[in-house]
């Protein structure tokens, strides 16, 4: 709590700082706009219902890329994990995959998939996806031996191993991936935007630069702050929910 | 034809070195036998052919007249370290093993309940692995390895990380159980005294081999007193010899 409360403080002399420095030294509005009237511009953009459309549509594209990455990741993790073979021949094509900077793709996806919000969705999926392979992959083939061996001694299936024993067991791994991924979700998506997309909070940032309007640039960044530590907190409080159990996990 | 019977049974890793070598023993059914040894003689290597966790190079282990080839469910094992899965309540775990085989019933949760009774834990099937103490996370292993009713109990040094007095318990409520159920057990140890008070019959392993048996003449019940016994302690002694000669 003590933390809490010093983090907040620490916060609250950073903008006075800001502010202070923007009324002292006098600097133009379209180079340091001051926090008042970052504010002022937010306050603006949220009450007309302005800035809500956009919100909606990085939403859209955070949870839609998120999602089917963690899915494609996770799954073809279990598929790498179980299938040593495979892996030798699919993985210098994923590493590859990833290699490359996906953004330098989204000019490909946009004549692919049109203007829509689909390429920044793809863009975000292949972002995410990553994490969640490597780390399903690792926790898949790092289970504790013995317990494998008293499933083996069960008379356990191949499934019955994977979905009752690999999985659970390896879920604070898989877990700390979609973390990552959900960080990783909001740079594909808001930068995805600058590129592939007419809406959304990365257009909006690209549409401000056009009207040298730099408080609504700012006020942007504070909206893609605050939403993307609540995916984050959110995220970490399904995980602590999940692993109330596991011996690794933070609750009691 | 003896209930469990290892014929020339021989394994190894690499060829040159066997793990196993020739190991000729039987046991009838309802004895209780210890295969007692150092560190790295064997032992664990052999119980693991016995339950089918591996395949002998030569020779064969038959259970009640059949050649063992896979883990069959008439056999439980109990593994060095209780091996349970924390994301599971202990009841759960004690189930577990039904529970791969078909749907648990009212039945079932009522008879790990009654196991874990008898194993003292019949308060905590609610709990958590984490929250339990090493001694009653052994407790709840063996409770999961007796829900199916196994012929044979497989036990690969299942107390070695308990301290000296939960391991005297474990050991006393091992025997009860196992006297009640007429259960047959093969006892894999490194404790000279824990095979001494365990033991119908005790095999001293070393380098792969056989090098040593003993018949333990002590009456059952096993009482704890029996620890301080003279002839306890003169039985100790036999073994402790045969282990120090073979150096």
């Amino acid at each position: 709590m003590k933390g809490a409360l010093w983090s907040i403080l620490l916060f609250i002399g950073l903008v006075a700082g800001w502010e202070l420095f923007c009324r002292t030294t006098g600097v133009t509005e379209l180079i340091v706009p001051a926090p008042s009237v970052v504010l002022h511009t937010l306050w603006q953009g949220l009450s007309t219902g302005f800035l809500w459309p956009h919100i909606g549509v990085t939403t859209v594209e955070v949870l839609a890329g998120l999602g089917a990455g963690c899915i494609i990741g996770f799954a073809a993790g279990i598929v790498l994990a179980e299938a040593p073979g495979l892996q030798r021949v699919l993985y210098p094509y994923i590493l590859a995959s990833q290699v490359i900077p996906k953004l330098a793709l989204g000019p490909l996806f946009v004549i692919w998939f049109g203007p829509g919000l689909l390429p920044t969705i793809v863009i975000t999926a292949l972002i995410c996806f990553f994490p969640l392979l490597e780390n399903t992959f690792t926790g898949l083939r790092h289970v504790d031996p013995n317990k494998q061996e008293l499933f083996r001694m069960l008379g356990a299936s191949r499934m019955q191993t994977l979905l009752r024993l690999k999985i659970p067991n390896s879920a604070p791994l898989i877990l700390a991936g979609v973390r990552v991924a959900v960080v990783l979700a909001f740079i594909g998506a808001v930068v995805g935007e600058f590129i592939a997309a007419n809406q959304g909070l990365g257009a909006m940032i690209i549409g401000a630069q056009g009207m040298m309007d730099t408080s609504l640039m700012f006020a942007v960044f504070v909206v893609i702050t605050v939403q993307g530590t609540l995916f984050y907190q959110l995220a970490v409080s399904a995980e602590r929910w999940l692993l109330r159990h596991h011996s690794t996990g933070t609750t009691q | 034809m003896a209930f469990l019977e290892i014929k020339h049974a021989s394994f190894a890793f690499d060829a040159s070195h066997p793990v196993v070598d020739g190991i000729n023993w039987s046991i009838e059914q309802g004895e209780f036998h210890c295969l007692l040894g150092r560190s790295g003689c064997g032992k664990t290597t052999l119980l693991k052919l016995v339950a089918g966790l591996l395949e002998p190079g030569a020779g064969s282990i038959c259970l009640q007249g059949e050649t063992v080839q896979r883990p069959g469910r008439a056999v439980g094992f109990v593994f060095q370290s209780p091996t349970l899965l924390e994301w599971r309540s202990v009841i759960d775990n004690v189930v577990l093993p039904l529970s791969l085989h078909h749907r648990i019933g009212p039945k079932d949760v009522d008879k790990a309940q009654h196991l874990l009774e008898l194993v003292g834990l019949g308060a905590l099937g609610a709990r958590f692995p984490r929250e339990l103490s090493g001694g009653q996370q052994s407790r709840v292993a063996i409770a999961r390895a007796l829900i199916s009713e196994p012929s044979a109990l497989l036990m690969d040094e299942p107390f070695s990380s308990l301290d000296a007095i939960t391991r005297e318990e474990l050991q006393d409520d091992l025997l009860t159980l196992c006297g009640h159920s007429r259960t047959t057990v093969l006892f894999v140890t490194h404790d000279i005294a824990e095979a001494a008070y365990l033991a119908d019959r005790i095999a001293v392993m070393h380098q792969g081999k056989l090098i040593h048996q003993e018949t333990v003449a002590m009456p059952r019940p096993r009482l704890p007193e029996i620890r301080f016994s003279n002839e306890f302690s003169s039985l100790c002694r036999d073994l402790h010899d045969a282990m120090r000669t073979m150096r």
